[in-house]
């Protein structure tokens, strides 16, 4: 008896929550774009590189003379001496077994190095992101129910202000107010728990978002205007839901669409600014590894950091789209973008 | 009742001394070309309109209240229970990304303070009322993925599902096609029959009309022009307007003839008429119209029409 019952609301409940079959199909359907874009861009930061026709054995060496037998052993060691396509080959492997190979200078693990700066970079890119856009919703939304109201200018105004400003501008200028207002926290120096971690991130997280805030508070705006006044938002006003109800569940879900696709565009520029903001807060991220990897020519290290970028860029570009599915059933259902 | 919109361009005196009243029960059509204020009146009684822009007069009383009186707050319990309203356009009135059902359940969630399984069993049991087969599934559906008759269906079922007194029907079969639209029609006289609702219904078609109503209120340029029953109005139309109205629906057994027409356009609103509105395109016009505004007079009992040169009197 008690089981029927449950069995009962459990399919109740399967009912009313949506089961589309086709759902697990499309998302598979993404991926299969995802990781041939992945290789393509692989061969684009290998090849590359090898391009500017640098010497890996003349980086190894630096100023130091060797003989020929230690040129040849290094040219070994580093499968120099194979064609560039199983030089290739070889960085794949390594990728895949997540060693990224031996850098040319210090030869310590490319894998290793990596791994301590780049839960900085992708911490800042995503709490930047984060922030922004739950920044920009909130004041969007709020100017457009607002609309044409002092709030609504001031938001405007406020916003563009900060945008307008440049960012090592704005950096600084946070820095210097914070460390005079609240000389007890520390938010540069090391890291050395979690909860450092997040007091490090979170202004230079902050600074980052700035970038973003217009434009996502813009498209908000704008996107919320028309939601309000449609069809169905007087529809769901004339059945006698409340206007909280119709502002946050019917129209920013439509409105929300659109500024999704703004926010995947923002998180390249994201990440391109992450190095800048890095180096402005002596945060020990990938920006830092990058920039003088490239300047002494340490391909396994430039490779490393640009991969891992790209991996980065690539997933929140996925997730973007598999919330774009999750809020647009025309998206899921019939498996097709609808610009709005 | 008046009602007003601020625009950049000036105001646009949507609606003017309109006055109308609806019985318990009763059909109520209100009838006019694009652009003469009915689905603006209509809209006025949920007071849909932008309130910043919108300036509303008189009354507006539903069993003795005065909704323009009420706040924001007595508005939303108000909406769907005093009246509940189908809209022109089943297709852009539904949220393209909630399912249709959840469109339903959700009204009874938080204006009836229902649990889910309740809503649930409620919206099936009403999109079964408005003849959606088979509710559980496409209870699961998006509005994209059903016909405009169905969906025009579903919006049905939204406005009644507070049970309201009345139901307004502004346009509702306009964007569907001729059989869809009579199916529509049929439903909404069943409803009414079975909940005892009053139904108003906005047209520009007087074939409608004919078919579902009571009594009608003929709009025009923001006024009601003549109101009165049904029968006494097709039988003997008093404004020049109605009957150039009535004479423009084609009729069987009239095959051959040139259907009549209303020549020129309604007049904007942005400005106030001198004189009676209908004036320029009136056919039995005289010197006086140009510069005296009609008034309201009894063409006998019930049956009112704003008109000094009544067809009648010819």
């Amino acid at each position: 008896m008690e089981k029927t019952k449950r069995q009962r609301s459990d399919s109740f409940q399967a009912r009313i929550r949506n089961t589309s079959a086709r759902y697990p199909r499309l998302i598979l359907k993404r991926l299969l774009v995802f990781f041939p874009l992945l290789f393509a861009a692989s061969l684009v930061i290998f090849f590359s590189l090898r391009l500017s026709g640098v010497d890996p054995v003349n980086v190894m060496l630096g100023e130091r003379q060797a003989t020929e037998d230690v040129i040849f052993s290094l040219r070994e060691q580093f499968h120099l001496n194979e064609p560039l396509i199983a030089q290739y080959w070889q960085w794949v492997k390594e990728v895949f077994s997540g060693s990224f190979g031996i850098d040319y200078i210090n030869r310590q693990s490319v894998a290793v190095m990596i791994g301590q700066r780049a839960p900085i970079t992708l911490g800042l890119v995503i709490m930047s992101t984060t922030i922004g856009t739950v920044i920009a919703v909130g004041l969007g939304v709020l100017s457009a129910v607002k609309q044409n109201t002092i709030l609504d200018r001031v938001i405007s105004v406020a916003v563009l202000i900060f945008v307008s400003a440049p960012s090592f501008l704005v950096a600084i200028g946070t820095l210097i107010f914070l460390t005079v207002f609240m000389p007890d926290v520390a938010f540069t120096g090391a890291i050395n728990s979690v909860g450092d971690y997040f007091s490090r991130l979170i202004m230079p997280s902050f600074i980052l978002a700035l970038y973003m805030l217009a434009i996502v508070t813009r498209v908000t705006r704008s996107g919320m205007i028309i939601q309000l006044r449609s069809a169905y938002a007087t529809a769901a006003i004339a059945k006698g839901l409340p206007m909280r109800v119709v502002i946050w569940k019917h129209c920013f879900r439509n409105a929300f669409i659109p500024v999704l696709t703004i926010v995947t565009i923002f998180i390249g520029a994201a990440i391109s600014s992450a190095v800048l903001v890095e180096s402005v807060f002596s945060l020990p991220g990938l920006g830092g590894l990058l920039t003088q990897a490239i300047k002494t020519n340490n391909y396994p290290i430039v490779q490393a950091c640009l991969f891992i970028l790209l991996l980065l860029f690539l997933s929140l570009g996925l997730i973007a789209d598999l919330i774009y599915m999750a809020v647009d059933p025309r998206a899921r259902i019939a498996g097709k973008k609808v610009l709005t | 009742m008046t009602v007003e919109f601020m625009t950049v361009r000036g105001i646009v005196y949507a609606v003017q001394g309109a006055s109308l009243s609806l019985k318990q029960g009763e059909v109520l059509g209100i009838v006019g070309e694009s652009g003469c204020g009915k689905s603006v009146m209509v809209k006025s009684i949920l007071r849909l309109h932008r309130e910043k822009h919108t300036r509303y007069g008189g009354q507006i009383l539903i069993e003795g209240r005065d909704v323009l009186r009420l706040t924001q707050k007595e508005m939303g319990i108000v909406r769907g229970t005093d009246a509940g309203m189908v809209f022109q356009d089943p297709m852009i009135s539904l949220n393209p990304i909630i399912k249709i059902g959840e469109q339903i359940a959700e009204t009874l969630r938080i204006r009836k303070s229902m649990s889910k399984r309740l809503a649930y069993d409620e919206s099936l049991r009403l999109l079964r009322q408005v003849g959606i087969t088979p509710p559980e599934d496409r209870y699961l559906q998006y509005p994209f993925e059903l016909s405009g008759g169905m969906l025009q269906r579903v919006m049905i079922a939204m406005a009644i599902a507070l049970r309201p007194k009345i139901l307004i029907a502004d346009e509702a079969t306009t964007a569907l096609d001729v059989t869809i639209q009579a199916e529509i029609l049929a439903l909404l006289k069943r409803l009414r029959a079975e909940r005892g609702m009053s139904l108003i219904v906005v047209t520009h078609d007087f074939g409608v009309v004919a078919e579902m109503c009571d009594s009608v209120c003929v709009m025009y340029a923001g006024e009601i022009v003549e109101s009165g029953s049904v029968e006494r109005i097709f039988a003997s139309p008093a404004h020049p307007y109605t009957k150039a109205l009535i004479d423009s629906v084609p009729r069987p057994g009239t095959h051959g003839d040139k259907l009549s027409s209303i020549p020129g356009m309604p007049p904007d609103l942005l400005s106030v008429h001198t004189g009676c509105a209908f004036y320029p395109r009136c056919s039995v016009a005289e010197k006086c119209c140009e510069t005296e505004r009609p008034e309201l007079h009894s063409a006998g009992g019930a049956h009112i029409v704003r008109c000094e040169r009544p067809i009648w009197k010819k």
